[in-house]
């Protein structure tokens, strides 16, 4: 019996040694203390692990710097608070994109323990846009990425189109009045005539001739002194003598009066034609000058052939922004692990996250609401605004409310903006439906346009309009109306051309103007409608600088004209003088063979 | 490195069980091939403090597999793939995935879950080979070891002494 009970006890004590061989108790407490001390070092760097990330990913999605002063993490009370965000601006690394002074969000700490961050309240303080940094926020050997890669670059306008004035140079060249061709073409009857007329005067008795017949009329003289029968021999001799030379001589002035006769005739029928001819080329300028005026759909073209094109050309590439952002949403989209379709890196530790459907769905990440504030300083409007943006999701089906966004801003100078913004991912496509509304908001001095051909600045001035925005799958509606009021612009260029200088003269007039712009693509068409009253404005400058120096064209032109009408006149009234010319010597030669026709 | 092997040849020279060294090592490959931040390695831990598998081994072989363990992770997340995608076990992973301490434990990752059943099933034959490895060396050429040159010289060396202390 005592010897059963010892190897009872043996088998015990050996089986005792047997379990003291396998386990270690005080293993346990080594173990207690690892994972205390993984804890520890979890707890102590979870900041700057949330810090690094924020900083890294950030960074990397913006091509630029991105910077966080500290982070605090209180587990216990469910809460992080984030200290002065920074968002560097790729294209200009001395400015933020973003700067917010704090960020305080209440996590709920249950949905923490299912890998779900969901934040109940978030208060977001003082955010600024546009501000300057202390050093260079740029990346070396990184581009700008993300949204700021999309951002076009200023469209430089083309004033030079404008500065050619050869249009006028050419039309001074090819003016061709109908009156001075006439001018020309009587000019050319009055020599012809002339020609003709002087052609049949050379046929005409010359003086040697007339002084023949002087002599032939002077030796018919009967001698007194003759004998009766010597005198009457020789008057019945003279008689026919002189007959024979009346006959002749009546003939030459037959002739000469027909001559004359005829130069009269042809003078007073010129007369008419030289009268009205001589005055038509006045009246032809007159009307020829008056043809020349402002085109205006000529002048609407140029203007949309060099203004117009431009300005819708930003508008254009304004709408092409959300298509070229496609892109980046759709990182951001696999950034935030919303595409399951997207390929495993090839690294350690990578791999693909299978979901499966859970008992009680929740968004991974849900901000149920967030209280915004900061301050705005775009285009030089500088203000104040605040609001909410509740529902963001990564899963919006689960949520009841889309995404809303509703933002009111007060200007420092007065005026005021309403932002009302929803994106409605429910039914599993986004619909997007966005308004601003803004009025009376006063700008401060604000630099439109640096290029030296055009250097435009709005001094002061007034903005009062609506932008609103439906994105619906393949339909996009985009409608823009903006009032500006109480403008004091700032026009100046390098190009010296008259018209252009002229033109912005006209601009900086400008008071007021409107602009309204129609978008709206669906699946089947594309509608733009652009209403500018800047391009009307413009064109009415353009139609006023264009008549103020088409009058002085016009002035340069009948100078040119007149002189060239009176050199023309000259030679016709030279031609005239000279038609008139013959009848003086005609008429002399009329008197000369009238006078010595003999008497009987 | 030298330490390492010293280290090493101490151990398989001493009397410390063959178990101890074979389950060290399985346990070591489990750390190695696995993604190490990981819920699965904290009870591979917490088993590793309570069972009396040597230490220095598991580290040995942690390091080994480690070293090799990104040349499969394609395998892995094959298998992985293959696993949570099988119809049979949707059931059973939509049941932990619904349940939050499991989900902490990433079994949904193809790699971590392929590799977790790979090194998983590796677990006991490498044992097995490991404890048959370390008896056959006690046996065949322990021995013969202790007597070349080399070895007779780390032995004497204070250099080897003082690394043999370093690493205890």
């Amino acid at each position: 019996m005592q010897a059963h009970t010892t190897a009872a006890t043996d088998s015990a004590t050996a089986k005792k040694h047997s379990v003291r061989n396998i386990f270690r108790w005080q293993g346990a407490l080594v173990f207690v203390l690892l994972v205390g001390l993984l804890v520890g070092l979890y707890w102590l760097f979870a900041e700057w692990l949330i810090k690094r990330s924020i900083e890294q990913i950030g960074s990397e999605f913006v091509g630029a710097k991105v910077e966080l002063d500290a982070v605090s993490l209180k587990l216990l009370d469910g809460t992080l608070g984030l200290h002065h965000l920074q968002i560097s601006n790729a294209r200009a690394p001395m400015r933020n994109l973003i700067e917010i002074e704090s960020v305080d969000a209440i996590i709920d700490l249950q949905q923490l323990l299912w890998q779900r961050i969901h934040l109940s309240q978030v208060a977001v303080k003082n955010i600024r846009l546009g501000t300057d940094r202390s050093s260079s926020g740029a990346i070396p050997g990184r581009t700008p990425s993300g949204i700021m890669k999309l951002m076009p670059d200023l469209v430089a306008t083309d004033w030079s189109q404008l500065s050619s004035s050869a249009g006028g140079e050419a039309f001074l060249q090819t003016l061709d009045l109908e009156s001075l061709n006439s001018v020309a073409q009587l000019r050319q009857q009055l020599d012809a005539s002339k020609a003709k007329f002087e052609l049949r005067r050379a046929a005409l008795p010359d003086q040697a001739k007339l002084a023949g017949y002087e002599a032939r009329a002077k030796a018919q003289k009967i001698d007194r002194d003759a004998s009766r029968t010597e005198q009457a021999m020789a008057l019945i001799k003279s008689g026919q003598e002189v007959a024979a030379l009346r006959k002749e001589i009546k003939r030459e002035l037959e002739t000469v009066k027909a001559l004359r006769d005829d130069v009269m005739h042809s003078r007073d029928t010129l007369r008419a034609q030289y009268e009205r001819v001589k005055s038509a080329p006045k009246k032809d300028l007159d009307q020829a000058l008056a043809r020349l005026m402002v085109d205006v759909p000529g002048t609407d073209k140029l203007v949309s052939g060099v203004l117009g094109p431009a300005l819708e050309n930003r508008l254009h590439q304004g709408l092409d922004f959300y298509q070229s952002a496609a892109p980046w949403i759709n990182r951001a989209r696999v950034l935030a692990g919303q595409n399951p379709n997207a390929p495993p890196a090839p690294a350690r530790y990578a791999g693909v996250t299978v979901h499966y459907p859970e008992h009680e769905p929740q968004p991974a990440f849900w901000l149920k609401s967030a209280a915004l504030d900061g301050a705005l300083d775009l285009f030089g409007w500088q203000g104040t605004f605040s609001g909410q943006l509740t529902d963001v999701s990564d899963a919006p089906t689960l949520v009841a409310e889309p995404t809303r966004l509703n933002l009111k801003g007060v200007g420092a100078a007065g005026g005021t903006l309403a932002l009302n913004a929803a994106l409605d991912r429910r039914q599993g496509r986004a619909i997007t439906d966005a308004t601003l509304r803004f009025d009376a908001l006063r700008f401060q001095p604000q630099q439109l346009s640096v290029q030296p051909a055009l250097q435009l600045s709005a001094e002061q001035g007034l903005l009062a309009g609506a932008v609103s925005v439906h994105h619906q799958a393949s339909a996009l509606k985009l409608e823009t109306q903006l009032n500006f009021s109480a403008l004091k612009l700032k026009v100046a260029s390098t190009e010296g051309n008259a018209i252009v200088q002229a033109i912005l003269a006209e601009l900086a007039k400008t008071e007021a103007m409107q602009l309204s712009f129609l978008y709206e693509k669906t699946a089947e068409s594309t509608r733009q409608e652009l209403h500018s009253s800047l391009d009307d404005i413009i064109k009415l400058a353009v139609r006023r600088v264009l008549a103020r120096e088409l009058d002085k064209k016009k002035a340069e032109l009948r100078a040119k004209a007149e002189a060239k009408v009176l050199a023309e006149l000259a030679k016709l009234d030279v031609a005239w003088q000279q038609l008139l010319g013959l009848e003086g010597p005609l008429a002399e030669q009329v008197k000369q063979l009238e006078g010595l026709i003999p008497r009987r | 490195m030298f330490r390492t092997l010293i280290k090493t040849l101490q151990l398989l020279n001493s009397e410390t069980g063959s178990w101890q060294l074979a389950f060290g090592a399985s346990f070591g490959i489990i750390l190695g091939l696995t993604p190490l931040l990981n819920l699965h390695n904290l009870l591979v831990l917490l088993l590793i403090c309570l069972l009396r598998v040597n230490i220095s081994f598991v580290l040995l072989f942690m390091g080994l597999a480690a070293a090799v363990a990104y040349l499969f992770d394609n395998q892995f997340h094959q298998l992985g793939y293959q696993l949570l995608n099988a119809p049979s076990l949707l059931p059973l992973w939509t049941d932990w995935y619904n349940d939050a301490a499991l989900r902490w434990s990433r079994f949904n990752n193809t790699v971590v879950l392929g590799s977790v059943v790979v090194s998983l099933i590796l677990f006991f034959p490498a044992a097995l080979v490991m404890r048959l490895a370390v008896v056959q060396y006690r046996q065949r050429w322990q021995k013969k070891l202790e007597q070349t040159t080399l070895m007779r010289y780390l032995k004497a060396s204070r250099w080897t002494e003082a690394f043999t202390k370093l690493g205890e």
